[in-house]
């Protein structure tokens, strides 16, 4: 993964929303991306069909839409998407938006490729941040997602966090011993540059680290994918949130 | 580092369990302190106990212990001569009572000490010796004493001591060794116990004798004690050669043992010019040869700082003990004196490098043994005792009157129970019944944490197979490598394989050290981790059905409340009109959206463990309160395993917070510095700030303090805000609380 951290150019943006007034709100967010020219689908199929013509730099994408899963999309966007297979073209930056923001949901939107996370309700401005620092290539973290990466990784979990069955890890790679500390650190309530700091390493390393976990979250096959997300029990296709 | 075992050499013979070992150097132990009472008690006995006096001249009765209280020999009478009846008298000398030949210096003299001893011997072979004796007041008179077989009670403290000491090396070396079979350390360690051992028994009985013994058997003992001592010096060395650091090969150990042999030959032989050649040198030239090898050793284990703390310990327990002795009775004998103190005590101070290496043991981990040794040390003495007891009552009973038989059958019967009881306590297994199994398996796998279960897992392995020691495996650690539970080392070993979040282990030594671990033990392992694992994937079903139950609710939520909720906050109908009362109404939207977003990820209702709380609050913190231009000082702590109910959950999590919104709003601080520990149970959260403080106005104001109470109550504690307690500028928050319920507690 790149280590862009000056704001590529964002010329073509994808909001997917079905609710109007959400929509709205995301239209007035993405103003901080002046130049851009914006384009809306309420609609899985409606996005998919923008998909297919345009190369977005940056998604913003519900992730309970009416015809389907927005993860599905992001997945999309970030892997088979027609455009994809120009070599010169950068992905598109996605960002899942949902009301719910425990680490089932994060977790699924993270695994399919999402670079950031955004909750419907919080204030525009927080918004507008979030947007700027997926743009930059930020990690999104917690000590929740932290945790939820190392059982994944483990391929158990605890008895008191949300379901995932255990299992051996689809992922292909362990974790490197580094990973695992960094992971370790925030699962613990650091920040970012309090692990860099920790670790005597700079902040864009961690970062680095944390980039090339999320990747490997993304399992390999689409269809290991979804049978991963399904035995989650996050990722019923019938599943309208 | 992990247990080294015999297998690869001795794969095809039955594995000897440490017991066993151990077993073996006590019956060792207990048949020759038999074999040196019945010799003591060979030569016939005068029923009297001589010591030399102050300057030497004369030989003294110290106690008469049979004889006739008027007319037989006193205490304090002086022995002159000693006779057979109808032949001629000899004149005793104080030498002939000379507790060590080897204080002798020369062949010659030895000669003549061992001819005396011979026809002392002789006469006290005689039905009735006289005794020359020398009374107080200086009257010379002569009694007649018929000698008789020698009691268990007229043999003196000093040799039981000797028989105590010798026994104490040998199984305190054997030990170790019954733990270490295949390591040369222990091997040579166990070598100098069990020549200690032969030295000192040696030794005892011919100490122990009343005036003399035949000189043949004298002879042979003494050569067995050099034997003792010469091959005690080579263990030695070899010790100090092999441990901690290998540096001698087993040929050079091979040539110092043959060394120490011929150099016995050649002492017993008398091809040794005389008594300093023969024995003494050798002695002190090993001793010597132990301290130059052990400097050796030191040089070597530079930057090996384990290895040198175990080397102190060992070389000081050892060289200490030994140089001791060497130095009150060899060094000083071979400067012509005669030693300060009896040899018999003297032996004490070898004792020393064995009690040494005993205490020494857990701290310096001394050949990589830990505290579990102790216990199959512990068992050896115990079975020592009850024996030695046997015996005691034994000889007692064989040589006494019908009463003290008849005391020694009603104590041999009467503790029986006792043993019993105290053997069943300490040793027994108890057989588990499967609904216990069963609930067993359950109490693991339902534990809060991974680390818990993992304990509770080897809690539990310990209780039903008592192993010596239990040590992760460490070459697999995952259960998706579908290992099975195997016996090692034909049943001195079970591997057992990583369950869940537990790592592969490997017991060594079922029933603590006393039986091998079976077919049928691995089959209940078996059985343990298959109902583990169905009840894990039980609890895992569970969980997914109250995930999938919770989105549905998401769902239903988001499509009937917070959809109209969120089109409250669009941008069409910001800025309108009313402007202030919409932005109040707007946060009033939020903080509903929040609540429900807490509902449905199950914050409210779900417990949680309280470094995860506290993780997650100071997480958010963090940020916000840097983005307000505020440093942070927050270090991270272990909170352990303590789970927090929802309520508490919710409430620490919202006094944490509620505290820092206060900070940032009101304090117009500049540092913040927070402080959770938790100490035996109880919750200390410090929340304090370089910020303009209470003042008097804003004391109290506000739904700050009330607030705070509240949150503190619901986790059982109390809150107090305040100037700082160090008196700086600035406000102190300080909860105090005991939520949660510890695991252990739970546990119970």
């Amino acid at each position: 993964m790149s280590e862009t951290f000056t704001p590529r150019p964002v010329n073509n943006i994808l909001i997917v929303e079905d609710d109007p007034a959400m929509e709205a709100e995301a239209i007035s967010a993405v103003s901080v991306f002046p130049d851009a020219k914006v384009r809306t689908a309420r609609t899985v199929a409606e996005a998919e069909r923008w998909m297919v013509r345009v190369a977005f730099d940056l998604a913003v994408i519900d992730l309970g839409l009416p015809d389907g899963s927005g993860v599905t999309l992001i997945r999309k966007l970030m892997g088979d998407a027609p455009h994809a297979t120009d070599v010169h073209e950068m992905p598109t930056v996605c960002v899942a938006r949902t009301v719910f923001d425990d680490d089932a949901h994060l977790f699924a939107a993270l695994s399919a490729g999402a670079q950031g996370y955004l909750l419907k309700g919080e204030a525009i401005d927080v918004f507008r941040l979030r947007l700027l620092s997926a743009m930059a290539g930020e990690p999104v973290v917690s000590p929740a997602i932290a945790r939820r990466v190392l059982a994944y990784f483990r391929g158990d979990t605890s008895p008191l966090r949300p379901a995932q069955p255990a299992r051996a890890p689809l992922a292909p790679a362990a974790l490197t011993s580094r990973e695992t500390e960094v992971l370790r650190l925030l699962a613990l309530g650091h920040t970012l540059a309090e692990v860099g700091t920790v670790l005597t390493l700079s902040v864009n390393t961690i970062k680095t680290h944390v980039k090339s976990v999320y990747g490997r979250l993304d399992v390999r096959s689409r269809l290991a994918a979804v049978d991963a997300a399904r035995r989650m029990g996050l990722l019923d296709d019938d599943t309208r949130r | 580092m992990q247990y080294v075992l015999p297998d690869e050499t001795h794969s095809m013979s039955a594995p000897v369990l440490p017991t066993a070992r151990l077993l073996g150097a006590v019956t060792l132990c207990l048949v020759s302190a038999v074999l040196c009472t019945w010799l003591v008690r060979t030569p016939p006995w005068l029923g009297l106990a001589f010591e030399q006096t102050a300057t030497g001249a004369t030989l003294r009765v110290a106690t008469v212990t049979v004889g006739d209280p008027t007319r037989g020999p006193q205490s304090g009478d002086s022995l002159i001569a000693i006779a057979a009846p109808g032949s001629a008298a000899l004149h005793v000398e104080p030498r002939d009572l000379l507790e060590e030949p080897d204080f002798l210096d020369t062949w010659a003299e030895e000669d003549a000490f061992y001819a005396r001893q011979s026809a002392i011997s002789a006469i006290l072979h005689a039905p009735s010796v006289t005794l020359t004796l020398l009374d107080k007041s200086n009257t010379v008179r002569t009694v007649t004493v018929v000698p008789r077989h020698r009691p268990l009670g007229s043999l003196p403290l000093v040799f039981w001591l000797q028989l105590l000491f010798g026994a104490a090396g040998l199984i305190i070396g054997a030990w170790v060794w019954a733990l270490r079979p295949a390591e040369w350390g222990p091997r040579a360690y166990a070598i100098t116990g069990a020549c200690f051992l032969v030295f000192a028994h040696a030794a005892a009985i011919y100490s122990a004798r009343e005036l003399a013994l035949p000189s043949t058997l004298f002879r042979t003992l003494s050569g067995i004690n050099h034997f003792g001592a010469i091959h005690f010096g080579a263990a030695l060395c070899a010790l100090f050669l092999v441990y901690p650091l290998r540096l001698a090969q087993g040929r050079a150990l091979l040539a110092l043992g043959t060394i120490a042999f011929l150099w016995w030959l050649a002492c017993v032989t008398r091809l040794a010019p005389d008594q300093n050649w023969g024995s003494r040198f050798p002695v002190m030239t090993t001793m010597l040869g132990a301290i130059i090898i052990s400097l050796v050793q030191w040089r070597r284990t530079k930057g090996d700082p384990a290895a040198r703390a175990v080397l102190r310990w060992f070389a000081v327990s050892v060289l200490t003990g030994c140089g001791a002795f060497i130095g009150l009775t060899a060094m000083v004998s071979s400067i012509g004196g005669l030693p300060p103190i009896p040899q018999g005590y003297a032996f004490g101070f070898f004792v020393l490098m064995y009690a040494g290496l005993a205490v020494g043991l857990r701290q310096y981990r001394v050949f990589d043994l830990d505290q579990w040794a102790y216990r199959i040390l512990f068992w050896g003495l115990l079975v020592a005792v009850f024996v030695a007891i046997d015996l005691a009552l034994l000889g007692t009973a064989s040589s006494g009157a019908a009463r003290t038989l008849t005391i020694a059958m009603v104590l041999a019967i009467g503790t029986f129970p006792v043993r019993r009881w105290v053997w069943s306590r300490l040793f027994d297994r108890k057989a588990l019944p499967p609904e216990e199994l069963f609930s067993k398996a359950l109490h693991v796998t339902y534990a809060v944490s991974d680390a818990e279960r993992d304990a509770r897992w080897r809690a539990l392995l310990i209780e039903l197979f008592d192993p010596l020691h239990a040590a992760d495996d460490g070459t697999r650690t995952s259960e998706a490598d579908e290992q099975d539970v195997e016996l090692k080392a034909q049943g001195q070993e079970l591997a057992v394989p990583a369950v869940m979040s537990s790592p592969a282990l490997r017991l060594t030594y079922a029933g603590g050290g006393k039986r091998l671990f079976t077919p049928g033990d691995a089959q209940l392992v078996r059985t343990l981790i298959g109902l583990m694992r169905s009840a894990n994937k039980s609890r895992q079903a569970y969980d997914i059905g109250v995930s999938r139950e919770r989105t549905r609710i998401a769902r239903d939520l988001h499509d009937t409340v917070s959809s109209p909720l969120l089109a409250g906050l669009s941008p069409l109908t910001d800025g309108a009109e009313g402007g202030q009362q919409m932005a109040a109404m707007q946060s009033e939207i939020r903080r509903a959206v929040q609540g429900m977003r807490n509902v449905v990820s199950g914050d409210m209702v779900t417990s949680a463990l309280l470094a995860e709380v506290v993780a997650d609050t100071r997480f958010a913190s963090v940020e916000r309160v840097t983005a307000a231009g505020i440093a942070v000082d927050w270090p991270v702590v272990e909170l352990g395993d303590v789970m927090l109910a929802p309520e508490e959950r919710h409430a620490l999590t919202a006094f944490l917070q509620e505290s820092i919104t206060n900070v940032i709003r009101h304090a117009a601080a500049t540092r913040l510095q927070v402080r959770i520990t938790l100490t035996d149970g109880e919750l200390v959260c410090r929340i304090v700030d370089d910020g303009r403080g209470l003042g008097p106005d804003q004391a109290r104001t506000g739904d700050g303090l009330p607030n705070l109470r509240a949150r503190a109550a619901m986790l059982s504690g109390d809150v107090s805000i305040g100037p700082r307690a160090d008196g700086e500028c600035g406000t102190e928050v300080l909860l105090r609380a005991r939520p949660g319920i510890s695991v252990v507690e739970a546990a119970r």
